[in-house]
């Protein structure tokens, strides 16, 4: 695959290896340029359906909205550890997501695994299913939509512009009711990393 | 701020202990890849907590390699895991 | 006033790493066992990392520090799916508290470890 390595990775890369050095300086970055370039030709990032790109407003609503559920779980599992009585009921959900483009699939599988109380376990591309282990379950339908709407925020941060058109246009249940259908696929033999 | 990092210390301590008790009892490999896991952020947490006391970052480095070793370690043993079973 | 916050950023921090320990030992698999150790520990971390940086005086130290939480940030839910799945994979047994298993029952759960490894042991 000969594809121009993209321009935010490289820049990542560079900052990183200048961050090691402790030091901004023309041989610091030249020297990082270079690295970063032959580690991008060498490894070189698959990358199918992307075509989405960040937009600030709703990449930082996004951002907030994850960080208060972080603290919010955090608090949450700290008190089931701290106090005696045991209320841990687990469970393993089905979380049909509406699965339109690999970033918005990646940011929404990472951020249920950094926060506590869940972890996605597996990742389906097609149809997109996250199978999600959760600590305290209580309610499975609640679980998918609070999720389905984390990837709606992380979709209209990060994802096509035309599903941010589709999610303006039909709200929340933009895909969310073709789920059911597209939950268990019949013999779709999916392919795995 | 010394008895500030004094208690972080003593707190890391038996966190680490902890950590270790699990990491010896384990039960499944996938238990003890945890405890190591969570052994070596307290071990990062520490190295922190030293250079917050003392001001100096001569150990900063060592806190990037151990994170980053961390994670290869940890993906390495989820494959193997993979492969062999609990 | 700096060194305050750093002092609470600090104790907040290696108190979560306390909580990861504790929980490593009261809860009774090992996916209850990875919300309760690995993530808090992270995020206990990532306070840590910022008080130190609120410390150090160097601009150096402080980009080592920041590296450092930016890559946590990446790697620990990377590193917690692949042993999570790992360990479903492999068959770990679900604790007596689990209600619901959609992976197992969906059918679309790969049966134990993949590549034909376990056939090749049996």
């Amino acid at each position: 695959m000969t594809r121009t390595p993209s321009i935010p990775l490289l820049v990542w890369l560079v900052v990183v290896w200048v961050a090691l050095w402790e030091q901004v300086s023309p041989a610091n970055v030249a020297s990082g340029l270079v690295v970063a370039l032959v580690v991008l030709t060498v490894f070189p990032l698959g990358d199918r359906g992307s075509s989405g790109r960040v937009r600030p407003a709703p990449a930082v609503r996004f951002l907030v909205y994850f960080a208060w559920k972080l603290v919010e779980a955090s608090a949450i599992v700290a008190w089931e550890v701290v106090t005696p009585r045991n209320r841990v009921n687990e469970g393993i959900v089905a979380i049909p997501i509406r699965g339109v483009s690999d970033v918005v699939i990646t940011v929404v599988a990472n951020a249920i695994s950094l926060t506590p109380g869940t972890l996605t376990l597996e990742a389906r591309r097609s149809p997109a299913v996250l199978y999600v282990h959760v600590l305290h379950l209580r309610d499975v339908e609640e679980v998918r939509r609070e999720i389905l709407h984390l990837e709606a925020l992380a979709i209209r941060a990060f994802g096509p512009g035309e599903m941010v058109a589709a999610l303006d246009a039909e709200g929340e249940q933009f895909l969310a009711g073709a789920s059911e259908a597209r939950r268990w696929p019949a013999g779709a033999e999916e392919e795995r990393p | 701020m010394t008895a500030a990092t004094d208690v972080a210390f003593a707190v890391l301590a038996v966190a680490a202990v902890l950590c270790t008790v699990r990491l010896v009892r384990g039960s499944s490999l996938a238990d003890r890849i945890v405890a190591l896991d969570a052994l070596l952020v307290v071990i990062v947490s520490g190295i922190a907590v030293h250079a917050a006391r003392t001001g100096e970052g001569t150990y900063l480095d060592v806190l990037v390699v151990i994170a980053l070793l961390g994670f290869v370690g940890t993906t390495t043993v989820a494959r193997f895991i993979e492969h062999r079973g609990p | 006033m700096g060194d305050v916050i750093a002092a609470a950023l600090i104790l907040a921090g290696v108190a979560l790493s306390l909580l990861a320990g504790i929980g490593l030992q009261r809860f009774p698999d090992v996916f209850a066992r990875m919300h309760a150790a690995t993530k808090p520990a992270t995020l206990g971390l990532i306070l840590v990392l910022a008080g130190a940086g609120l410390r150090v005086g160097d601009r150096g130290d402080v980009a080592k520090l920041v590296l450092a939480a930016a890559l946590q940030f990446v790697t620990a839910p990377v590193a917690m799916h692949m042993v999570g799945r790992a360990a479903y994979r492999a068959g770990t047994e679900l604790s007596p508290a689990t209600t619901v298993d959609e992976l197992g029952e969906s059918g679309d759960a790969p049966p134990g470890p993949v590549d034909g490894a376990a056939e090749a042991q049996r």
